[in-house]
């Protein structure tokens, strides 16, 4: 009975544009058509390389799981030499993080520009027009920040309570410009997410949970019983009688 | 030649074979998100017996007690998910917190606790048979006297059999609501509240969605019979064997052929005699074998 339990998701505490993590994504809009060179690094590490073509024959958003240049299985991006994606002009490409602890930057380089120092695009900066989503899985409340313009927010994560609640709550919007963010305050349900349609360039947006449901500090909260399944014996017929 | 066994003969008759009869079986379905594998006996209990004018038997209310029956559940836990939706020109990701694969399976011993029955008419049918033991060639007296003579045997072949479920513990209610427990403790057990409540949000309820997978309504006995009879066809699985077991494999009664005949006081062998034309004739009081001997 194996269980495939995203552990990395329900603790995730933190989660920074400028160093994509797991519930983590950012959109950018490809305005421009052309073969692009993509280098994925985690940290500091490089770790994987992809080529984007945006032109007329893509999809109007492609998805790219950093996690994948993390596996080492086959069918890991990683055992892929440059794997290929495709997205329409003006469409948009995201990348999230589905799993594990990595804390990646996405730079995009035109292919014929594939060594220069200075990449086009660069998910350590937010561009107008990126959005940023957070997905916010644990209840308590979550501080805002673009560390650029020191503008704030903060938002409250609830429990859905029941299915209904989840599944007619749809994400927060929430725009992100030299105002602030609008709304600044507001109600998202666990398991949904704030999407930040940045307005301005040169956004860096932090979200941070800093106290959990019960009014508790997160900062130096003693990690909090995620107790791994105890192993049990097997059961057996008898133990249901 | 001719040989009658009273009602309460043939009573006797049937108890014995009935005692006889065990069988074990397993076997296993999928159906999706659930598969069931099964492992069972079976014995007879309990039968009445009623010999007819129209040279038929009817046996009422025989029962097939189950015993041991374990059922092994299979259950295919959907994957429980957070994000997706789309704002503005963007569709959010979809991302996966929690992934069962393969199924997470529950044995659950439901020994002794159903029993179904059945209710026929049987015909006593006559069969001439050589033993499988007898090496070819060998005369009657060599298989006379080697244990292994051709036998004259009396089977009970169904004419028409009714099988009924007649009763499920009330206990499988419970013993279906340990189990349901225990793979929503199994799984989401250790996880911390808040956890527990997304998971259970999203999944429209953990113990709902492991008696969804098990298509559980709210009669649990209904669903048990259902499970064994319709989808698992273990029960008409079990009344073939029965009806087999009545008809092919194990005589009610039996004679030698050729019928050895001892000659008292002279230490010979027994002298052999044919026997043939073997008729049954049934009434309401009593069986009567004929036969033409010696012919």
């Amino acid at each position: 009975m194996p269980i495939k339990i995203n552990l990395a998701a329900l603790k995730s505490v933190s989660m920074h544009s400028d160093a994509l993590s797991v519930l983590s994504s950012i959109a950018h809009p490809c305005k421009k058509s052309g073969h692009f060179i993509g280098r994925v690094l985690n940290g500091r590490r490089h770790v994987g390389t992809f080529n984007l073509i945006v032109g007329d024959d893509g999809a109007a958003q492609t998805n790219i799981d950093l996690a994948g240049f993390l596996e080492p299985g086959v069918g890991g991006l990683r055992q892929q030499k440059s794997p290929r994606y495709a997205v329409k002009t003006d469409g948009y490409v995201q990348f999230f993080v589905s799993s594990g602890r990595g804390q990646f930057v996405v730079e995009l380089r035109a292919a014929d520009k594939a060594e220069s120092p200075k990449p086009a695009y660069s998910t350590r900066t937010l561009q107008k027009g990126d959005v940023y989503s957070t997905i916010l899985v644990r209840p308590g409340s979550y501080s805002v920040e673009d560390t650029k313009s020191k503008k704030k927010a903060s938002y409250v994560v609830v429990q859905p309570g029941n299915q209904k609640a989840f599944l007619d709550n749809g994400p927060l919007a929430v725009k992100c410009g030299k105002n602030g963010f609008d709304p600044k305050t507001g109600k998202v349900v666990s398991g949904k997410g704030v999407v930040f349609l940045v307005e301005d360039g040169g956004a860096v947006i932090h979200v941070d949970q800093q106290k959990d449901d019960k009014g508790r500090k997160i900062k130096g909260l003693r990690e909090e019983a995620f107790k791994m399944p105890r192993w049990a014996r097997p059961m057996r017929a008898s133990d249901m009688k | 030649m001719t040989v009658a066994a009273s009602e309460d003969a043939f009573v006797e008759l049937f108890e014995t074979a009935r005692d006889n009869f065990s069988v074990s079986h397993s076997d296993s379905r999928d159906f999706g998100a659930l598969s069931v594998s099964y492992g069972v006996g079976a014995r007879l209990e309990n039968g009445t017996v009623n010999l007819r004018n129209d040279n038929t038997v009817l046996i009422k209310e025989l029962d097939i007690v189950y015993d041991p029956l374990n059922l092994t559940l299979g259950l295919d836990i959907p994957s429980v998910c957070v994000g997706g939706g789309c704002v503005w020109f963007i569709c959010l990701p979809e991302i996966c917190v929690f992934e069962s694969d393969p199924d997470i399976s529950v044995p659950i011993n439901l020994d002794g606790i159903v029993r179904s029955e059945i209710s026929g008419s049987f015909e006593i049918v006559p069969r001439h048979e050589a033993d499988p033991d007898r090496i070819p060639g060998m005369t009657d007296h060599a298989a006379h006297l080697a244990g292994d003579p051709d036998k004259w045997n009396f089977y009970l072949d169904p004419q028409w059999l009714d099988v009924d479920v007649i009763d499920i513990a009330d206990t499988v209610g419970t013993i279906l609501d340990r189990a349901v427990d225990w793979v929503v403790d199994t799984l989401f057990g250790w996880l911390p509240g808040w956890a527990q409540g997304l998971v259970d949000a999203i999944l429209g309820g953990l113990a709902n969605i492991v008696r969804a997978i098990l298509d559980i309504g709210d009669d649990v006995s209904e669903w048990l019979s259902d499970l064994l009879n319709v989808s698992l066809g273990l029960f008409d699985f079990i009344v073939t064997l029965v009806a087999d077991y009545f008809a092919k494999k194990n005589p009610l009664f039996g004679f030698e052929e050729p019928l050895p005949l001892p000659i008292p006081g002279t230490g010979l062998i027994p002298v052999l005699i044919p026997v043939e034309n073997v008729s049954v004739q049934v009434t309401d009081t009593e069986m009567v074998v004929s036969a033409d001997i010696g012919s």
